[in-house]
C-alpha cells in the first residue's frame, strides 16, 4: 500500500516512512529550538544529538503497510471468533467523536470563565462541579472516574504530564495527542518545563510559578487556562470555541 | 526497574515533537478501538456477561506491562500505537484466542489486497457493554477501614521499592523527600498486584509535592513545583 503516491517508487524507501517524516520535523524543530530555547548547563549538545535522529533506527520499507494490515487482520479475526462485533471499533470511535472529547472540556472551561463561583467549585470538587453542567452521560466514566482541575492565574501556570504512560482525562479531553505521549516530552517536561513550553511557543515568565502534575495514580488532571484578554464582550458560546486541548493541558495559552 | 519506569528527567533527548494529532495513521484507530473493547469486556468488571468469546482479564495494567517490558531501544523506536499493536496481538496469541500463524496469514492476505472484505456480524449486546463501560468507568475507589498514615503538610520519604515488571512510582521520585499536599478521600485499588512493588490492594493515595532542585540539583529550573499522586505503599515517614 503506497500511502504517498507523489513519491516515485525509485526514491529511497525512506520517503514512504512516516517515522522519517517525523524525524524531518524533529530536524526542523531542532534548528528552531537551538535559536530560541535556553539550555540548561549552557550546552548545545542536545541539538547535535537531535540531528542524529534520522540515523538512530532503521525500519522496514513496508512498516506502515504491515502495521495497517496486521491491525486489520487482528480486527477481522476477533470479529470472526465472536470476541468483538463488526461494529465495535467504529462504535468506540464514534463515542469519542460525539460523547467524550475536548468539546466537553471547552464547555467546562468557558463556564469557569464566566462564573467565578463555578470556577472555585470546579477546583474544589471537580466531579461534582462537572456533574452540574449539561454534558453527555459518562463525565465520570472511563478515565474520568477521578478528575481534578487546576486553574491558571497571573502567578501560577499548570502543566499536566504523565511520565509513566499517557494518563489523560477522557471525558473532558478525549484522547491524548502524540506530543503528550512522546517519551521525549514526558522525560523533559519533568525537569525543564519552561524550556519545553518555550519550544511549544509558550514563554512563561520566571516570576510565574510552574506547577507540574505527574498523573501517576487515580487522578486525571486538566487545566483551566486563563481567560484571554479582550474577551469581555463574548458570550459563553463564543468562549467555548476559543478553548483548545493544548490549553487544557497547559502547553498553550488560549 | 526499567528505563521506561524512569523517563522523568532523562537527558539528551533533543526537541519535543509538537504533533497534535491523536492518530497519525488510520490503522491506529482500529487498535485503539480493540483495546477499549478488551477493557470493557474484561472478566473482572461487575457488568452483565455478554456472548463475547473474550473470557480473560485485560486492563491498562496489562497494556502498560507490555510497554514497560520492551527493550528500551524498542520503546523509543516504536510509535505509541505500534507498541499497542504488538502488545495486544501478543496477548491474543498468548491466551490462545488466535495463533501467530493465522494472524500472519491474514496479514499477508490484507497486504496483497487491502480492500479484503471485513468480517461481519456479532451480537449487539457486546457493543452495548463496551459503551456501558465507557459511560460508567471503572473506579478504583473502595471502602476500607484503612486510615491514612500521613496527613497534609507532612514530610514524607519515597521508598525505592523492588519493582519487577510494573509500577506506578516514577523513577525520578524514588529516594526523594516530598510534602503531602492532598490526602485523597477513601482508599484505592490498582488494576493488578504489582508484587513486591507494593500496590494492588485498596490503600490511601496522596498528592505529594516535590522541589525539583532537590531531585536534579543545579540541573533544573527555578520556581517550579512537581506534584505526583502516590500510593501509600510507596511512602515512608521522613527522618
Amino acid at each position: 500500500m503506497n500511502t504517498h503516491p507523489e513519491h516515485s517508487a525509485a526514491e529511497p524507501s525512506s520517503t514512504d516512512d512516516p517515522n522519517l517524516r517525523f524525524s524531518r520535523r524533529n530536524l526542523l524543530l531542532a534548528s528552531t529550538a537551538a535559536a530560541v530555547a535556553p539550555t540548561i548547563g549552557g550546552t548545545l549538545v542536545e541539538t547535535a544529538q537531535a540531528q542524529q535522529v534520522p540515523q538512530r533506527f532503521s525500519y522496514p520499507a513496508d512498516r506502515e503497510a504491515r502495521n495497517a494490515a496486521r491491525a486489520l487482520a487482528l480486527e477481522a479475526l476477533l470479529i470472526e471468533k465472536g470476541i468483538i462485533t463488526s461494529k465495535t471499533v467504529n462504535s468506540v470511535l464514534s463515542f469519542f467523536e460525539t460523547q467524550m472529547g475536548p468539546f466537553n472540556g471547552a464547555k467546562v472551561v468557558a463556564r469557569a470563565w464566566v462564573d467565578p463561583a463555578f470556577r472555585q467549585a470546579l477546583v474544589d470538587d471537580t466531579p461534582a462541579a462537572i456533574a452540574k453542567l449539561d454534558l453527555p452521560k459518562g463525565m465520570a466514566g472511563a478515565e474520568g472516574e477521578h478528575m481534578r482541575a487546576v486553574a491558571n492565574s497571573p502567578t501560577v501556570h499548570n502543566l499536566i504530564i504523565c511520565t509513566l504512560c499517557s494518563c489523560y482525562p477522557w471525558p473532558v479531553l478525549g484522547l491524548p495527542p502524540y506530543w503528550y505521549k512522546d517519551p521525549t516530552f514526558r522525560a523533559r517536561a519533568a525537569r525543564e518545563p519552561r524550556a519545553v513550553l518555550k519550544e511549544f511557543g509558550l514563554d512563561i515568565a520566571p516570576s510565574v510559578e510552574i506547577k507540574t502534575w505527574d498523573s501517576s495514580a487515580q487522578i486525571r488532571w486538566f487545566v483551566v487556562p486563563e481567560r484571554p484578554a479582550g474577551t469581555g464582550g463574548m458570550t459563553e458560546a463564543e468562549l467555548i470555541k476559543l478553548v483548545t486541548p493544548e490549553g487544557m493541558m497547559g502547553v498553550a495559552r488560549v | 526497574m526499567k528505563l521506561q519506569h524512569s523517563l522523568g528527567g532523562l537527558e539528551g533527548l533533543g526537541p519535543v515533537t509538537f504533533e497534535k494529532r491523536v492518530f497519525v495513521e488510520p490503522w491506529e484507530k482500529r487498535i485503539f478501538g480493540i483495546h477499549v473493547a478488551m477493557m470493557a469486556l474484561s472478566s473482572q468488571l461487575p457488568l452483565p456477561p455478554t456472548p463475547s468469546g473474550f473470557k480473560t482479564v485485560w486492563t491498562w495494567a496489562d497494556l502498560r506491562k507490555g510497554a514497560e517490558s520492551l527493550n528500551p531501544f524498542d520503546y523509543f523506536k516504536y510509535r505509541y500505537y505500534e507498541k499497542w499493536l504488538g502488545g495486544i496481538s501478543g496477548y491474543f496469541i498468548e491466551k490462545g484466542y488466535i495463533t501467530e500463524a493465522e494472524l500472519e496469514a491474514r496479514t499477508q492476505q490484507m497486504l496483497r489486497n487491502p480492500s479484503t472484505a471485513s468480517a461481519t456480524g456479532g451480537d449487539p449486546a457486546i457493543d452495548k457493554r463496551v459503551i456501558t463501560y465507557l459511560v460508567e468507568g471503572d473506579s478504583p475507589k473502595r471502602d476500607s477501614a484503612m486510615k491514612p498514615r500521613f496527613s497534609a503538610g507532612e514530610k514524607v520519604f519515597v521508598k525505592d521499592v523492588p519493582t519487577v515488571e510494573h509500577t506506578r512510582l516514577p523513577g525520578y521520585l524514588r529516594n526523594r523527600a516530598g510534602v503531602v499536599d492532598t490526602v485523597y478521600p477513601g482508599t484505592y485499588t490498582y488494576l493488578t498486584s504489582t508484587g513486591p512493588d507494593g500496590i494492588g490492594e485498596a490503600m490511601p493515595v496522596y498528592c505529594v509535592r516535590f522541589d525539583p532542585e532537590a531531585i536534579w540539583k543545579g540541573n533544573t529550573e527555578k520556581n517550579v513545583t512537581i506534584y505526583a499522586d502516590l500510593y501509600e505503599a510507596y511512602l515512608d515517614k521522613s527522618n
